[in-house]
């Protein structure tokens, strides 16, 4: 398989501070590669970056980030623009936050649809109509007639995961994507998105501190710590038998992996 | 320098010249207000009467400044009583819930329903046209809006969990209004007071300029502007220096007050 | 043997929301014996929060029987005594919205001292000196605000003040819910020590069926405002009755053991 996303030598700055230090990633089509790490370690920035959603504040210093080939820091802002939401999808963590809260959600998915160029009405409402379909949304026409405030983290987060891929990305970066759900909605909804991606040959880039779940979804795995990556491998192999201390610390840590009420061993900062 | 820097910077230094020009009236003038001068009637501005002088002679610079004295006074007591009262009702009604909320905000419902204009010149011309009935009346009507206003605010704080660690822990009312609520809503009411008193201070020269408020001689700005009505296609320093006393004044209280929205609110506390 | 430090008996709330009624909690019972650590496992809408607003006597309109001690206490708002008050203490979810923007640190975790009359002047600061170190911060922090603070600083703050009064029993709605795996490690472990030291009694409730399973020693199960299942922890994940409680513990990510 041909490397969808190259990460070359990528370095990004807040200011003095260095969060992003000289990361190298491959991703392929239809691959899951997760990105864990704690807060702060810099992978949430990463994604912004390959996004092109950095702070105005933060700097890319030096590296390359391939999609297909071609570099997106040396495209012109308009045309880079232009990849965000349709060529590369965010699944964010607050879909919430991500959705018009004055607007009903048939509505929004609409707009994105049409700003997007996807045919006249009855075009963009039979895709609205598969899309959700293909969400497993039980009920679409109590959901599309709805405000986002009236619906579970859960039934938006699939909203939002249907609305990516109808845009048909090439590239799914999820920051994140379930930690502001119930523990039942997580396993669904992450379920859901790395089988679509699968199925449409999407590569997705799944950042996540919840290591269970990127052990038990994604392909491979790349750890990160203070804007280094220092383990990469396959999934289950890192996070079932970590090679690094550091690593090995962090699945220590889990409450799952230690015996009832006995202090968790905590990495080093 | 962003926006909102820019606005509160400006807006800051155009407030406070107006102010110190007030307060230092006496050390920048050597005309008094009323001092009535007929050998130099209407004179244009010049270099011994800086703003010309009026039709009894008197310098209009002082007047004006002075006059700021006047309007500024009274726009701050207007906001004072207005949004103050407001404020402290408003929070208060908002953390008490249950009945007193609910009919409070039906008494607020009655108030606003009546065209508050309508209910100021009524009240004016009933109580006798005085600078201080014009506080009274403009402060009040001012009331019922801020009381809305600032106990939505404070029924969303009330519902922050460090208020309802304090309740829970069994605080006294005082102690949630005093350490809690107000402390929180002071960057809204500093926004809002910028721009109220850009507005009190229009009202009030309005109201002065139809004679409901101050009475002459006194040097408020609206009146100044009434006492230069009749001149205005040739002397016309007597209605427009004050004028633009009122307009630069105004100016200045809003840029603050939008500045200041800038500034504090999308920072942080207010999620 | 003596009676449980918290009895909560047939606890019921119903909102008004527009027109219709909606039931948050509907014949509620639990209790929590001194030094024990109590679960209440949860999803959103669950009830969960409800439960704890009515314990910590937040809840208008709740109804239903609660004692401390032994000693019956008002379950609805503005009506318990300042000492009833001081007993049960909460720690809340988001670290942002739990402490006052405008305080000190210091003055935060004072004001349970304050609110109380425990202690006063340089006693107080020494208290909240004290306090601070035991939930592994910094004293010099007393003078900080909270936005200098990290989500993990802010919520061993949340505790401190939760301890600042020397409380029976510690409310926790999800404390961990908003922290990433090595914070929240770090506050367990804090939670742990505390009780351990204390004898405190938790009431611990959180959607994750992981951390109330390491934590906790008795665990209910609530949903639709009603407990479903309830037991040693132990006993309720290797052997649930209930269909919802197995199938919240087939959803958990994946085998446990490394």
């Amino acid at each position: 398989m041909s490397a969808l996303l190259e990460i070359a030598g990528l370095s990004v700055s807040y200011g003095a501070a260095r969060v992003v230090s000289d990361v190298t990633l491959t991703l392929s089509a239809g691959e899951v590669l997760g990105l864990v790490g704690e807060s702060g370690s810099g992978k949430s920035t990463l994604g912004m970056a390959v996004l092109g959603l950095l702070d105005p504040a933060a700097r890319v210093e030096a590296g390359r980030i391939a999609l297909d080939g071609e570099d997106l820091l040396a495209l012109p802002l308009a045309q880079r623009r232009a990849l965000c939401g349709s060529t590369i999808a965010l699944i964010p963590q607050e879909p919430m936050a991500a959705l018009n809260p004055t607007l009903k959600v048939g509505r929004q998915l609409d707009l994105v649809l049409r700003r997007h160029g996807k045919g006249d009405a009855r075009a963009r409402s039979a895709l609205v109509e598969q899309a959700l379909a293909s969400v497993l949304i039980a009920d679409p026409p109590r959901i599309l007639a709805a405000y986002p405030f009236q619906l579970s983290g859960g039934q938006l987060q699939r909203v939002l995961i249907a609305l990516a891929f109808a845009l048909t990305p090439r590239l799914v970066i999820a920051d994140e994507p379930t930690t502001a759900l119930d523990m039942s909605a997580q396993g669904a909804v992450l379920d859901l998105l790395v089988s679509r991606a699968r199925e449409q040959g999407v590569g997705v880039l799944l950042i996540s501190h919840n290591l269970p779940l990127v052990r038990r979804f994604a392909d491979r795995v790349a750890v990160m710590r203070r804007g280094v990556i220092v383990e990469e491998g396959p999934a289950d192999a890192v996070l079932a038998a970590p090679c690094h201390d550091y690593t090995r610390a962090l699945v220590a840590a889990l409450p799952a992996n230690a015996a009832p009420r006995c202090p968790l061993p905590v990495p080093e900062a | 320098m962003s926006a909102g820097r820019r606005g509160v910077a400006i807006g800051g230094v155009i407030v406070t010249a107006m102010v110190l020009l007030a307060l230092l009236a006496p050390v920048l003038t050597a005309y008094g207000p009323n001092t009535v001068d007929t050998g130099a009637i209407l004179e244009p501005p010049s270099a011994r009467h800086w703003a010309g002088t009026d039709n009894l002679g008197r310098d209009l610079f002082a007047r004006i400044l002075y006059g700021g004295r006047t309007s500024l006074g009274v726009a701050f007591g207007i906001v004072a009583i207005g949004m103050g009262l407001g404020a402290l009702l408003g929070c208060a009604v908002g953390l008490a819930g249950g009945w007193v909320d609910r009919i409070a905000m039906r008494l607020v419902d009655v108030a606003l329903a009546i065209p508050s204009l309508v209910i100021a010149l009524a009240l004016a011309a009933a109580v006798g046209p005085s600078l201080v009935n014009l506080v009274l009346i403009l402060g009040g009507l001012a009331v019922p809006l801020y009381v809305r206003l600032f106990r939505s605010e404070a029924l969303s704080l009330r519902e922050r969990p460090f208020v309802l660690a304090a309740r829970a822990n069994g605080a006294s009312a005082w102690r949630l209004l005093g350490v809690h609520i107000l402390p929180n809503i002071a960057p809204l009411f500093a926004t809002l007071a910028s721009s109220a008193l850009g507005t009190a201070l229009v009202a009030a020269s309005a109201l002065s300029f139809i004679g409901l408020g101050a009475q002459p001689p006194m040097p408020e700005w609206g009146a100044l502007i009434f006492e230069g009505r009749n001149t205005i296609m040739y002397e016309w320093w007597c209605a427009v220096l004050p004028g633009m006393a009122v307009a630069l004044s105004a100016l200045g209280f809003v840029l603050l007050g939008d500045g200041l929205r800038d500034v504090l609110d999308p920072r942080g506390e207010r999620t | 043997m003596s009676a449980p430090l918290l009895e909560l008996a047939d606890a019921r709330l119903t909102y008004r929301r527009g027109g219709t009624r909606f039931t948050a909690l509907d014949g509620v019972s639990l209790s929590v014996a001194r030094g024990e650590c109590v679960g209440v496992i949860g999803e959103s809408g669950s009830g969960k929060s409800s439960l704890a607003r009515v314990i910590a006597g937040l809840a208008e309109g709740a109804s239903g029987t609660l004692r401390l001690g032994g000693e019956t206490v008002p379950i609805t708002p503005g009506q318990r005594r300042r000492d009833q008050c001081r007993r049960i203490q909460m720690v809340f979810q988001d670290p942002v919205g739990s402490l006052n923007p405008t305080l000190t640190i210091g003055a935060i975790i004072a004001e349970g001292l304050a609110i109380h009359r425990l202690a006063a002047g340089a006693e107080r600061a020494r208290r909240v000196a004290g306090l601070l170190k035991d939930v592994g911060l910094d004293p010099a922090m007393a003078g900080r605000r909270p936005h200098e603070l990290s989500g993990g600083q802010r919520q061993r703050v949340a505790i401190a003040r939760a301890l600042a009064v020397e409380p029976d029993l510690i409310l926790l709605d999800e404390p961990t819910s908003a922290l990433d795996l090595v914070v929240q490690a770090q506050i367990l472990n804090l939670l742990l020590r505390l009780q351990q030291e204390r004898g405190l009694a938790y009431l611990f409730i959180s959607h994750d069926l992981d951390v109330v399973r390491h934590l906790c020693d008795h665990v209910h199960v609530i949903t639709g405002g009603l407990i479903v299942e309830s037991g040693a922890t132990a006993a309720v994940f290797a052997r649930s009755q209930h269909p919802y409680t197995q199938g919240l513990i087939a959803a958990m990510p994946g085998a446990s053991a490394p």
